[in-house]
Parts: structure tokens; sequence; C-alpha cells
């Protein structure tokens, strides 16, 4: 096409978003992984300094490191057992021929669309020690002394922050599910109704195993997205109490742009870009190739 | 169909869920309207004794919330129009035109989508300073938007390399010009991939935290996630009423864009979540 005139028409509509791209996406990729080699502080006019391996060291001996990943691992147990089955359900009833159910679809979905920062804001105050609805809702159903400082003990903070991250995505989740049961042809369950298939056994025996692949595309998720977790945490508990909900991302954030000690920002950074990359491509094939058998 | 227990059952399981999706956001709405006593009182489910609009006006009066609803539209309207122009640009060389590396180009392009923005943001600051773009609606904009172009090149291409090739033989051969027959001929026709693309651009800026908290330190400039958080540092817990006001100022008009236009709300996001 465009005989001799492709490569004119190749610079002009492809250069300008080629070198956009190139220079705010894919440069500081190389920058990150190159400066984590060296110490800076963060000040323009001070110079880098080569320190060699150090940062990776000195993040790889921090506890506060190990304690990120396991949060990760937090949210990637929570989106298995609170987002899949709960999303999985909610997608059923909006799926069904169940009366009201578009009420219930923009009711479900409500919470994904919103901005994180004034969702996270709202829960931080629900979740008060001292007047929060949670707490006040716990009274009334006579489990008063559950009450507490929901975000405020390092050794709840993060389940709860996963809670309310599920309530966040469950709708998100939702629709990738009520997408993958709609695809499903209706004479598959015609078919297994004059078998004598109703109900729950339909559910087991023939959308869950057709849904197969966007399972498949949910695993995959669970484990990236919840690498890239940031504003829930930033807004809600800031990695607090004491670093005990701090992610990889909250402390890239919090060592550079708070302790000024950029050199292990970046040494983190080049740590979730390199773990995303692998669990991405690791994950693809592992599925793929389950496809296959 | 009769109503057996099983099926009430479910019901009320379905109705119990849109109780604990849309409840803390009706309780925000009325403990917006409320002062701080009546909040803390016992009387959890009390409307309010007075209707506290004034809230909502010191929220805007004190917090400018109104400015920064209309900075995050801003960002968000301008941010996502140059991702689309960018991303069509570039999806029409890599779905109607052969040349060589074209493949590889694409990937290139694809490669952001398994990288997590979030990990850049040291180099991102670093390189905006050296440019002295803090502080700075083009410069904002711009980032917003090629931070979008990984999934709407993904999105447009896949979709264009769907379109027959005979429109743009035929055009050719009419005297189009590429860029007419991009803009004229092919966008229509990939209006769908585009909606898409564009409605999950749209959400994503006008949701923006990091960036905003980064670059941003001039008022005048912030969006809804950083004049909140400022907002809600000033007053907190001392003032409820005015920080909840504050809280719906920014839901409220996400609720109704949603609400508007409902169905591709619901596939643009999905389809942003499911990129990779």
């Amino acid at each position: 096409m465009f005989g001799r005139k492709v490569y004119p028409t190749v610079i002009l509509f492809l250069l300008p978003v080629f070198l956009l791209y190139t220079f705010i996406f894919i440069v500081p990729v190389f920058q990150t992984a190159y400066m984590s080699f060296f110490s800076w502080n963060g000040i323009k006019s001070v110079a880098l300094e080569f320190v060699g391996l150090s940062n990776y060291i000195d993040m790889f001996k921090k506890a506060e490191f190990y304690r990120s990943l396991k949060n990760v691992g937090v949210f990637i147990v929570a989106s298995f057992v609170l987002i899949l089955p709960i999303g999985f359900s909610l997608a059923l009833i909006i799926t069904s021929k169940m009366k009201g159910r578009r009420f219930f679809k923009v009711a479900y979905f409500m919470p994904a669309i919103l901005p994180l920062t004034s969702v996270g804001l709202m829960w931080q105050f629900l979740l008060k020690g001292d007047g929060g609805l949670v707490n006040k809702l716990l009274e009334i159903i006579g489990l008063g002394m559950l009450q507490q400082d929901w975000l405020g003990q390092p050794n709840i903070a993060i389940y709860v922050v996963v809670a309310v991250n599920a309530w966040i995505y469950c709708g998100l989740n939702m629709i990738i599910f009520a997408s993958g049961i709609v695809s499903i042809s209706e004479e598959i369950y015609e078919a297994a109704s004059i078998d004598g298939a109703v109900g729950w056994k339909n559910i087991l025996f023939i959308t869950i195993p057709l849904m197969k692949e966007t399972f498949k595309i949910f695993a995959v998720l669970a484990v990236t997205q919840s690498l890239r977790v940031f504003g829930q945490i930033y807004v809600m508990t800031g990695g607090g109490p004491n670093g005990a909900t701090d992610v990889p991302t909250t402390m890239l954030y919090n060592e550079s742009f708070k302790y000024n000690n950029f050199g292990m920002g970046n040494s983190i950074g080049t740590f979730i870009i390199v773990v995303g990359f692998l669990a991405t491509i690791v994950l693809n094939k592992l599925m793929s190739s389950k496809a296959d058998h | 169909m009769k109503l057996s227990p099983f099926r009430l059952l479910i019901y009320a399981f379905s109705v119990l869920c849109s109780l604990v999706f849309l409840y803390p956001l009706l309780f925000s709405f009325q403990n917006s309207l409320k002062d701080n006593t009546e909040i803390y009182s016992e009387n959890l489910f009390a409307l309010p004794a007075q209707w506290l609009w004034s809230n909502y006006k010191r929220a805007i009066v004190e917090g400018h919330m109104d400015w920064a609803v209309l900075n995050s539209f801003l960002y968000a309207a301008a941010g996502t129009v140059l991702a689309l122009i960018l991303g069509l640009m570039a999806s029409f060389v890599l779905s109607r035109i052969k040349f060589k590396f074209r493949e590889a180009i694409y990937l290139y392009f694809i490669t952001g989508l398994m990288i997590p923005v979030f990990s850049l943001m040291i180099p991102i600051s670093r390189l905006i300073g050296t440019v002295n773009g803090f502080n700075n609606y083009v410069v904002l904009i711009v980032l917003y938007a090629v931070i979008e172009l990984p999934f709407t090149i993904f999105l447009i291409t896949g979709f264009m390399r769907g379109i027959s090739k005979e429109i743009d033989e035929s055009a050719v051969i009419d005297g189009c010009k590429p860029g007419t027959l991009l803009f004229r001929i092919l966008l229509p026709l990939t209006m769908p991939a585009v909606s898409t693309a564009g409605i999950l651009a749209f959400f994503s800026i006008y949701n923006d935290l990091i960036w905003n908290v980064l670059l941003i330190s001039d008022r005048s400039l912030f969006n809804i996630s950083i004049a909140l958080m400022s907002f809600v540092g000033q007053y907190g817990s001392v003032q409820m009423g005015p920080t909840f006001a504050s809280i719906m100022i920014t839901i409220i008009p996400t609720i109704i864009v949603y609400l508007l236009f409902q169905e591709k709300v619901e596939n643009g996001l999905s389809a942003g979540a499911v990129k990779e």
C-alpha cells in the first residue's frame, strides 16, 4: 500500500509516538536499573555515587523488604479466597434471569469505578477506632468486643486493607467472569436440562469447566496486579503502622521520597520490574501449555 | 416462576451484597450533611437533624474541591484525546502498512503493558525535573497520554487488523492521503476499540494519584486525589462533616458518568483489567 511512499508515511505516523514512548516509558526502565547501582539523595546538583551492589545487599538484608513481599502474597491469596468466589457468585447473579439483576450489576460494580483515593479515604474513616461505621455496626449486632482501630493494629492492618481492596475490585472481576459465563452457549444448558441437570449441577459441571480460560486470565491477573498495588496502601495507611502494610511499591516511594534514599528505591524498582516481567511470562507460558494438553 | 425457599435465599444474598457495596457510600453521603456531634452519636441510621450543606460549601471554598474536579476532568479529557490520537497514528501504521520490523515495533509497544509504571516514579520525576516540567499542565498531560499508550495501541491495532484492507486500496485509488484515510474512513470503523480505550484512559487519568503527588505542588493544579488528601489532612476527624463532603464531591461526577455510559464503562474497564 501507498507504493514507494511507505516509509515517509511510516515515519510521519510512527516516529513521534515512538520517541515519546521511548523517552518517557522505556528509557526510565533502564535508568531505574542503572541508577540502582548508585547512591543518590535526590538533589539535582548532587552527583550520583557508584556503590556497586550495595543497594541490593541492603535491600535483601532489610526485614521490611520481606514483609512487603509477604504482603503482596496476602494480596494474591486474597484474590483467590475472597475476590474469586465472591466475584464469581456475583457474576452468576447478574447473568441469571433474576428480577432486579440490572440494579444488582450497577450496585456491585459501583466501587470499582470510584476514585481510589476517595474510596481509600472513605474507608479510613469508616474503619476508625472511635465512631467509625464498622465499630458501630459491630456494637449493634452485639459484637462490641471486636471493636478496634482497624487500620492501626500492625498484626491485622494488612488484612483489613486487603478486605477493602476486595470490596473495590469484586465488581470488576464480576464483569470479567460474567463475560465468560455469557459466552457459553444456551444450547449446552438446554441439552443438559434434557438429561435432567438443574441449578447447582449446571454451574458445577457446565459453567465452571467451560470457563477455564476466564479463570486462567484471572489467575495471571491476581498475581501481576497484586505486584502493582500502590494507591490503596498509600492512601489508607501509607505503609504503616510501622511498615506493617508496606508493599514493594510503597516501600519504593517511602525510601526515595520520604527518606531520600533513591539508590535503594531504584533497586526495589528494578526488582519489581524484573519480577513483574518474569511473573507475566512464566504464568502465561504455564497457562497456555496446560491448554495444549 | 414460583418463589422456592432456595430462590428466596439467593435473592436475600443478592440484596445483602448490594448493601455491602452501596451502604458505605450512602453512609458517607449521610455523614457529609452532619456535624461532628451527630456523626459520633450513637444513632447511626438517623437522618441529619439539620442538613448541613455548608459542609459542601467549606469543601469547595476552603478545599477548592470544585477546581480539583475540573482539573481532573481537564487532565483526563486532554490526556485521553492525546493518547487516542497518538495511538491511532501508531496503530494505523502497525496494522495497515507492511514494512520491515513492523512486528518488532509492535512488540516493543506492547512490552509497556508488562512494566508496572509505579516502579518508574524516580526516573520519571527526575526526567521531568531536568526539563523543568513540575507544575505544568502540558507536561502532565503528555505523561498521562504516554502511560496509556501501550494499552491504546494494543487495543486499536488488534481491532484495525480485523478491518478489510480493500477499503484502503479503494481509498488510495481515489487519491486519499494516509491522514484522511485514517481519520475520515478508518476511525469511524474503529470506534468500538477507540471508545473502550478512551474510557479506560479517561478513568485512569481522572483517578490518578502518584503523578500528581510527585509532579504538582501548586494548589491551582491539584487533581482530585491530592486536593482531597490535603483537605482531609487538614480537617481529618476534627471536622468529619466537611471531610465526607469533600469525598462525596469527588465521587459524584464519576457516578454520573458511569450511569450515563453504563455498558461502555463496564466493558471498557474490564477490557482494561484483562489487558495482559
